[in-house]
């Protein structure tokens, strides 16, 4: 044995170092923190109710709907990622296409386990499946999101097989190489089930004809609304999955991906910004001048306050232009500050644009002789955002640790 | 096993899973139990009854659902001809208000460490008896309920037990008898409402708390037709805050707390004016305020009080009363000069006038006259024996009224109860006057009880309505009426009937109605106002009458909320919803103010300010509101209960606590004062 | 949007705004009938159980121009209903004749998806667990289930009574589909002392809401969004119409929607 060594390097994937196990459990506490307050939270939630929670009867959704749909989009990079490497065959993506399918299995599973504590019966959450709603945006987004989170996990699982441990074992060896021989079939599948349920999301406020703040109609539902939640989602996917390559890279110190890998993911993700931008800017410029008339209602009505400014909305189409700059011109997307600044605001325009849909769409009065409202999400609520934070820290740790995440690492940090 | 078997194996067993029953009726059954949850109320059926009675709360004729023995709610009786169906929110209360918990459930006993125990009845009955026959031409009586005949039972009662002390709790009624018998009225003062086509009410709430509501909103909804034609009503309302009533007013006149008498007096002045009637009191008196001068001192313009006197002047069937929030009175002259103001208009004892409901002679020989009962003053009571200048009774009797809670410091309630060496409460809830007794013992709730309600104040015609238990008494309680009768037995004395029902038949008798009939049906009995005897009105009094005190320069409104119950009832249970965020908000007492006023005082919409009496500041949160008067805040009344139940505690303060209360010069009645500061918080 | 069946009976109501005192009467009786939970705290509006709830409306003119009004709300019944579609479980429909929408609790799932489809705030959460402390369960009535904590509910127009009147009707060989407007009412119609709610259905020319709702004084809540209420609001004054709807400054109120649409085009 080698002392020298982490007590648990034989476990390490080939080629690869790590910190050592003390240092790597001091590190776990972090997550575990998180988890303890997710943990408490959780229980308080379900055994008390949804009363423990800062939601109301006006703010039905809140920071979780806010978050299950963020991360929804964020975690697109899985799908995205799959189909570009598997079905266009863009081979430059392997290295970071099993990265892209982990953050994207966190994303999914995070916001099922948010799902199961946002809903106020849990137990009865298969009722979906059970007494299904065809006419409704949630059914298809239940049925989607639960497939693919299974695709997910077919997506994950190869790299655990690939764990040095199992090496020698010849049915897992079996079994791991013809995961990989089917992969585009799932990956297929996955693209097919996230291009719905993408779409599904946005058309999930879309229609909500009584909200006159995310209503849209006619063209600007179908396929408009439908394509730019996709499009939103394949924007930002392939950025956040870049930014969290890089997170790890400045946490462990090694580089991971190449920069070049990086480049490509970025050139992607900011050509599909261009093309959601424009969506994005007219589908904002129809609901100024049509669905707001229509109502009776004026673009000014829509704001009031800090929280609710119009400044948020300037901000999420200002931060989309500055995200295709950075990105999509080769000139500043070279340099590494602009790189990154352009997906860190692509990725600020797509989560803010998710909790002003979720948010201020309720917080605004409707009926004239009605108040806004102000909604603050409160412990319980973070806690169960800190548990998805915390099992997902632990799962990315623990899987860069024994499994072979980034296929470039070994190569990249030769000494 | 061989793969092609394994196969085999797995393909037949999913075949065989999917065809058999097995997965479906399990999800099914996990789809039913996924359904109920073992601690979620499970509903009881039985047996249904629909029991007519009337809401001992506000008189609100009722038809009483029981099923299976428990009762499940009240509804209106559509039958019923005075209130054609219509429910008050607080008698649909009624069915919640006879399971709360706040219900006093056995007979309680207060030892010498001021802590209570549960005792039995026959521990109570001996107390009681031995208690009065101590207190032998020392017992004092209170009750909430001046619409009962079954104060002819307790002020017989107090009166064979050689005292005179029986009290009604300060209200309207009381000063409004004391000024139209001091002006030459007989019997009951009446106010004909559903015959008037022209009101002006000055501060009475009448269509939401104040006199017949069930009775006052039927015949607004009858002259009202929903069709959109003309109203068959004029309604005015004078008053500080556009409340219930206004809302739906043809005019709202803001009119300052403290200025009813000067808006009155403008009124009178006004009609005056080129009428063939002088009087000499009249002449003194209207020179005394110009409708300009009122109009100014009131805080309404002239042109809005002169339109008020047209439209009286125009009407063909004018009818002009005054009043206040539910347990609170602006003393004597604000109804002589209603009733100076009816009799310029030629309203007494007329068709939707001002009536003189005759006078009903008692049911039993020793019992008093409710007028004469009236022309006692609790508060004065109290606070004479509080100062020393009466002797303290030995014993007080309190039926359902909660004096602790509903009346000022200046009142003296606590002071005098110190001096008292035995208070006795007879309540259906356990109340803030319960905690300072020495014996509470659990009482019939209106729905458990004979009683009835005859004749309640603002009515326009003598009418009578009969309460007869829908359900038996729960827990221990017992109806009073039965237990004084009873107690009388016990010590000798003949009160003249042996029951209550006996006691309501009585009173059938006397009205000449069938009491079977009656008690069956839960009509009313209304009796036509044709036969009453034109009074001689003496406007004499008025001139006794000092100037009216100049107003406040801020003053405050105290309103109440008719569904959030009474002192009594405390909040019932689902009365929680009915109070509004302008009434209560973040656990703090809501003083609306306009926003005039607020940047007057330096304060701003949902700041945390504080209400400045003579009696102490009270916390309370700011709100802008429109609706009410410049100078002026409201504040709702009913909160800040620190007994009853979980529906009633923890919500705010009591500002009846806060209110001042002043004794009106020369007929020594009290009266509300407005005066207050609002200062920041 | 979806197409809702054409019911021949469809139940709605005309709240005349002019008369209403917003005394509660209606939310007292709603609460009994239907047997919501108590609340030991209802300050928080926004966590406050109300099928039916009584607003204070405001002209928005200071002092002394002020008037007020008071509206109750209970759920619309909408004809093109924002919740029904979107609910994922099917557990709010629009489909029997009568033309009231659906809660089916023990479906729920509580998502709350339907709330925030509904612009009247007419559908509510069970936050907590019911309570009733004390002997008041003795009070419940047998004929609305109680609602364990995560479901929606909201107003169903007593639909108990409905179902109660029907039967009657089919007991007695009547047609239970031409009911006589007294055989069903609301709680809240039949408690309020002003009669400001009328109650019936709205096909039917023999109940008093068919007329009234063509009174040139009626007006629906949001009626531009498409929802097409069954609950109609009379005001004589024109400032509460108003208030009844989003308007551009411009536009006048009460116009025919369809006027309204092609104006802002």
């Amino acid at each position: 044995m080698d002392y020298s060594k982490p007590i648990d390097n034989a476990l390490f994937p080939k080629g690869c170092e790590r910190c050592s196990f003390t240092k790597f459990s001091l590190f776990m506490l972090i997550p575990a923190a998180l988890l303890l307050w997710g943990v408490i939270s959780a229980f308080v939630v379900l055994a008390n109710g949804l009363g423990t929670t800062g939601l109301d009867d006006k703010f039905g959704f809140g920071l979780w709907i806010t978050v299950d749909l963020a991360v929804i989009a964020l975690g697109a990079g899985a799908f995205f990622t799959g189909l570009l490497r598997y079905i266009l065959n863009i081979d430059e993506l392997k290295n970071i296409v099993s990265f892209t399918a982990v953050v994207g299995f966190l994303c999914y599973t995070g916001a099922m386990f948010i799902l199961v504590l946002d809903i106020g019966q849990p137990l009865r959450s298969w009722f979906g499946y059970w007494y299904p709603n065809v006419h409704s945006m949630l059914t298809e987004v239940i049925f989607c999101i639960t497939c693919y989170c299974i695709v997910l996990i077919i997506e994950y699982i190869p790299l655990i097989l690939e764990q040095r441990k199992f090496e020698s074992n010849k049915f897992i060896q079996h079994l791991a190489h013809n995961f990989h021989v089917y992969m585009p079939l799932f990956a297929g599948i996955g693209a097919f089930l996230s291009t719905f349920h993408q779409g599904s999301l946005g058309g999930m406020y879309g229609v909500l004809f009584g909200r006159p703040y995310i209503f849209r109609d006619g063209f600007f539902i179908w396929p408009w609304t439908f394509f730019l939640y996709l499009l939103s989602a394949v924007s930002a996917g392939p950025m956040f999955s870049v930014l969290m390559v890089t997170l790890m890279e400045k946490i462990t110190g090694k580089t991971l991906v190449s920069w070049k890998v990086k480049q490509l993911m970025g050139k992607i993700g900011g050509t599909m910004l261009i093309v959601y931008t424009i969506g994005k800017f007219l589908d904002s410029y129809a609901w100024v001048n049509s669905v707001l008339p229509r109502s009776g209602l004026t673009f000014d009505q829509m704001f009031t306050g800090f929280v609710y400014s119009s400044f948020w909305f300037y901000a999420e189409h200002i931060a989309l232009v500055i995200g295709i700059a950075c990105m999509a011109l080769p000139a500043l997307r070279k340099i590494p500050a602009f790189f990154y600044i352009g997906a860190l605001v692509t990725c600020f325009s797509i989560v803010l644009n998710r909790f002003v849909m979720t948010v201020q769409a309720l917080g605004i009065p409707v009926m004239p002789f009605e108040n806004w409202q102000w909604y603050w999400a409160n412990w319980a609520e973070w806690g169960a955002f800190a548990l998805i934070l915390g099992y997902s820290i632990v799962t990315l740790a623990v899987t860069y640790r024994y499994c072979p995440l980034f296929p470039q690492e070994a190569e990249l940090n030769k000494k | 096993m061989q793969r092609r078997g394994f196969l085999k194996f797995a393909l037949g067993g999913t075949v065989g899973l999917v065809a058999s029953p097995a997965i479906w009726t399990t999800l099914y059954d996990l789809a039913y139990w996924t359904q109920n949850w073992g601690w979620i109320p499970r509903l009881q059926n039985g047996e249904d009854q629909s029991v007519a009675t009337v809401s001992k709360l506000d008189g609100t004729p009722l038809k009483v659902r029981v099923n299976g023995g428990r009762v499940i709610r009240a509804s209106g009786n559509k039958e019923n001809e005075f209130s054609k169906g219509g429910l008050t929110p607080l008698a649909a209360s009624e069915a919640q208000l006879l399971y709360c918990e706040s219900r006093v459930k056995r007979p309680l006993k207060r030892g010498p460490d001021g802590g209570y125990a549960y005792i039995d009845w026959s521990e109570a009955e001996r107390i009681l008896k031995e208690k009065t026959k101590d207190a032998q031409g020392s017992l004092a009586f209170l009750t909430a309920d001046a619409s009962s005949s079954l104060n002819d039972v307790y002020s017989a009662f107090t009166a064979e037990n050689g005292s005179q002390d029986f009290f009604f709790m300060p209200s309207d009624e009381q000063a409004a008898n004391h000024a139209w018998r001091a002006m030459g009225g007989m019997g009951k003062i009446g106010y004909d409402i559903a015959n008037s086509d022209c009101i002006l009410s000055v501060g009475a709430n009448f269509l939401d708390s104040w006199g017949t509501v069930a009775h006052n909103r039927a015949v607004f909804d009858e002259t009202h037709p929903t069709d959109g034609s003309e109203a068959g009503q004029a309604i005015y309302y004078a008053g500080a805050m556009q409340n219930n009533t206004a809302a739906v007013a043809d005019a709202w006149i803001p009119v300052k707390p403290g200025t009813e008498e000067i808006f009155l007096l403008g009124i009178l002045g006004e009609l005056a004016k080129n009428s063939l009637l002088v009087d000499p009191a009249i002449s003194g008196l209207s020179a005394q305020y110009s409708p300009e001068a009122a109009a100014k001192a009131c805080g309404c313009t002239a042109k809005q009080l002169e339109n008020v006197v047209s439209a009286l002047k125009n009407a063909s069937r004018p009818l002009v009363f005054a009043g206040t929030a539910e347990g609170q009175s602006l003393g004597s002259g604000v109804h002589m000069l209603a009733i100076a103001i009816n009799y310029m208009l030629g309203r007494i004892n007329q068709d939707g006038g001002l009536v003189n409901l005759p006078e009903q002679a008692p049911l039993l020989p020793s019992a008093q006259s409710t007028a004469d009962i009236l022309e006692r003053n609790f508060i004065a009571f109290c606070r004479q024996v509080a100062d020393g200048s009466l002797a303290a009774p030995k014993l007080l009797f309190i039926n359902d009224a909660n004096p602790v809670y509903a009346l000022s410091p200046n009142a003296k309630v606590q002071e005098c109860f110190a001096k008292i060496a035995y208070k006795i409460c007879f309540a259906a809830h356990w109340s803030e006057t319960c905690a300072e007794c020495d014996l509470v013992l659990p009482i019939a709730h209106g729905l458990e009880r004979f009683d009835d309600v005859f004749t309640p104040y603002g009515s326009g015609s003598i009418n009578w309505t009969l309460a007869k238990p829908v359900t038996e008494p729960h827990y221990q309680a017992r109806p009073l009426g039965e237990l004084i009768i009873a107690l009388a037995d016990e010590l000798g004395l003949d009160l003249g009937v042996s029951d209550i029902p006996s006691l309501l038949e009585m009173r059938a008798n006397a009205l000449g109605a069938d009491f079977q009939e009656y008690l069956e049906s839960g009509a009313t009995y209304q009796e036509a106002n044709s036969a009453f005897t034109l009074p001689v009105i003496s406007l004499m009094p008025l001139l006794t009458k000092k100037a009216p005190a100049k107003a406040p320069e801020f003053a405050l409104h105290v309103y109440t909320n008719a569904a959030a119950g009474n002192p009594s009832t405390g909040i019932p249970p689902y009365a929680n919803r009915a109070i509004a965020d302008y009434q209560l908000q973040e656990g703090l007492c809501v003083a609306q103010m306009n926003k005039a006023t607020a940047e007057k005082l330096g304060l701003a919409d949902k700041t945390k300010a504080f209400v400045e009496t003579q009696n102490g500041r009270m916390p309370v949160l700011v709100k802008l509101y429109e609706g009410i008067m410049p100078d002026t805040a409201a504040v709702m009344a009913g909160l800040g209960h620190t007994e009853f139940d979980r529906f009633s505690v923890n919500k705010g303060n009591n500002i009846l606590q806060y209110t001042q209360i002043d004794m009106e010069a020369g007929s020594d009645l009290p009266v509300w004062s407005g005066a207050a500061k609002v200062v920041k918080g | 949007m979806a197409h809702f069946k054409d019911f021949t009976v469809r139940y709605g109501m005309v709240i005349d705004l002019d008369k209403c005192t917003g005394c509660g009467a209606c939310m007292m009786s709603c609460q009994a009938e239907n047997n919501v939970a108590p609340q030991e705290d209802a300050s928080n509006k926004l966590r406050a159980l109300n099928w039916l709830k009584v607003y204070r409306l405001s002209n928005g003119k200071e002092y002394p121009e002020h008037e007020t009004v008071f509206l109750p709300r209970p759920c619309m019944q909408c004809g093109n209903p924002s919740c029904v579609t979107v609910c994922p479980v099917v557990a709010t429909d629009k489909n029997e004749e009568g033309g009231i929408v659906s809660q089916v609790t023990p479906r729920c799932i509580g998502c709350r998806y339907c709330m925030a489809s509904c612009p009247y705030h007419a559908r509510y959460f069970n936050w907590f667990d019911p309570y009733w402390p004390g002997d008041l369960k003795e009070a419940l009535s047998p004929d609305v289930s109680t609602r364990p904590r995560g479901v929606v509910e909201k107003c169903s127009f007593c639909h108990h009574r409905f179902m109660k009147a029907k039967d009657k009707a089919i007991a007695n060989g009547e047609d239970p589909l031409m009911l006589p407007e007294e055989a069903y009412q609301t709680a809240c119609t039949e408690a309020c002392p002003n009669g400001a709610i009328v109650f019936g259905d709205l096909n039917n020319p023999e109940h008093r809401v068919y007329e009234l709702k063509q009174s040139p004084y009626a007006f629906r809540l949001l009626e531009r969004l498409g929802t097409d209420p069954q609950v109609y609001y009379l005001s004589k004054r024109e400032w509460v119409r108003r208030l009844g709807d989003n308007y551009l400054e411009q536009e006048e109120t009460g116009k025919p929607l369809q006027t309204l649409l092609n104006n802002s085009h």
